[in-house]
């Protein structure tokens, strides 16, 4: 018989107390040792517990590391004391992250204003990156409408531009969302005729790919549909097309973006690509690999 | 004559605690990109704050508190609900049925509320009591054990849905 009054439910010290570890003299311990002598059902039952609390521990302790991570928080920090150290605004190409991007949040908590504070070059590389993706967004988006312009009239082109035919592959995946992730699976059946995935995208543990042949502006082209564990899709479109004025890497930053997607192209030898993403620009850099430390 | 452990550099920190920093982030965020964000940011706390930390022994729990008050404070942040509706999209996906389990208790952990997931993790990533987790959290005993009782319910129940999901028919 106890006189402690007030005890949580069996079933809360069941699921909180770990008698292997908490101190035995703790009341709530000593009431669930006491409850478990008197019961081999809920004893029965705690064992099972707590043999799934040390599966369930294990596992969310596991997972992928992060490389480069060290490398990167270390530049941070360099860069960080640098700037307290000296009020020279000296501008540091802080290594983009693997895993994250290297922008900062804005309007953050205090603490994380005071580390925007000290972290001034930050500033500068986010208003380059601005900046870029200003042009870039203006540019591609002129580029675009003429190439829109030209294919709507022309029809069929023999000089096909970058942005028409990123603008046609962006309102073909809007078009044709419905059969997102319905082709074949990439980890069963590869596409034939060597088109690939391409060594700029980012894929995870547990990233879905699979593939469907589709055809844009007369052209074959394998579409990859990426789901992310985090359930962020896209689409990688490849073709074997060498289009002119598309660059050799894909772009930070999306070079189309409507109120769904975002987009952006790039070319690889013979291979034409054209990444679209159901999301921002934030979600559009989640598919790319960073570029690499600037070591 | 009694010898002081010595207080570790930031860097020796780095090196030694950032990938679990790391997985503590992307469980308690649910996206690798945040997870970053939030390691590279707990570091940046620790450095301003390195004297804190009273019992080097101990620095890994003193990080994780980091991140997890970090994370705690950004999630009040309006920006932040974008993500949120980003993973809405988890069901319509599909699951891998290659996934393995720790890819699957990260979309059991997305199912969980916030205050859940933190509970839940302070509970099996950081290994804290009941009494603990009370007094981090400056909440009753009582109410973390209830509230503890139902986030392992919870995730006990989703992970059971997805292993369901996924089992060969």
């Amino acid at each position: 018989m106890t006189s402690q009054p007030n005890f949580p439910k069996n079933e809360d010290l069941l699921e909180s107390i770990r008698l292997d570890r908490d101190d035995p003299q703790d009341p709530y311990v000593q009431r669930l040792a006491s409850i478990l002598r008197e019961s081999p059902g809920l004893a029965k039952r705690y064992a099972d517990i707590r043999r799934q609390d040390v599966e369930t521990g294990n596992l969310l302790r596991q997972g992928r590391d992060c490389l480069g991570l060290e490398e990167r928080i270390l530049a941070r920090l360099s860069g960080s004391q640098q700037t307290k150290g000296d009020s020279v605004q000296t501008v540091l190409e802080t290594p983009k992250a693997a895993c994250a991007p290297a922008e900062l949040r804005a309007n953050s908590s205090e603490e994380v204003s005071q580390i925007s504070t000290i972290l001034g070059p930050q500033g500068s590389v986010r208003r380059r990156q601005w900046l870029r993706w200003l042009i870039g967004t203006a540019t591609a988006g002129a580029v675009a409408g003429i190439g829109l312009w030209a294919w709507r009239t022309r029809k069929s082109t023999p000089q096909l531009s970058a942005g028409e035919f990123g603008s046609a592959v962006t309102e073909l995946f809007e078009a044709t969302l419905d059969g997102f992730g319905t082709g074949r699976d990439l980890a069963k059946e590869s596409p034939a005729q060597g088109y690939r995935l391409s060594r700029d995208l980012r894929l995870f543990r547990g990233t879905v790919v699979t593939w469907r042949e589709l055809v844009v502006l007369n052209h074959p082209v394998v579409a990859f549909d990426i789901t992310h564990p985090g359930g962020e899709q896209g689409s990688l479109f490849a073709t074997r097309w060498i289009i002119a004025g598309l660059p050799p890497i894909p772009p930070r930053q999306p070079c189309l973006r409507t109120s769904r997607s975002s987009a952006g192209w790039w070319q690889d030898n013979d291979l034409a690509y054209v990444l679209v993403v159901l999301g921002n620009s934030r979600v559009y850099q989640r598919f790319l690999t960073p570029p690499g430390p600037l070591t | 004559m009694e010898e002081r452990t010595r207080q570790p550099s930031i860097e020796e920190l780095v090196t030694q605690h950032a990938q679990t920093v790391f997985r503590y982030a992307y469980r308690l965020s649910g996206s690798l990109v945040d997870a970053e964000d939030l390691t590279q940011e707990t570091f940046l706390l620790a450095a301003k704050n390195l004297g804190q930390l009273v019992d080097p022994s101990r620095a890994q729990g003193w990080l994780l508190a980091i991140t997890r008050n970090a994370f705690l404070r950004q999630r009040r942040l309006p920006q932040m609900a974008l993500l949120d509706d980003m993973t809405g999209a988890l069901d319509k996906s599909g699951i891998d049925p290659d996934a393995p389990d720790e890819e699957m208790i990260q979309l059991a952990m997305k199912s969980l509320s916030e205050d859940q997931r933190v509970m839940v993790l302070m509970f099996y990533f950081e290994d804290l009591s009941y009494k603990e987790i009370a007094e981090q959290l400056g909440i009753p005993i009582g109410t973390v054990m209830s509230r503890l009782a139902r986030a392992k319910a919870a995730l006990r129940k989703r992970l059971d849905a997805l292993n369901k999901k996924v089992a060969p028919v």
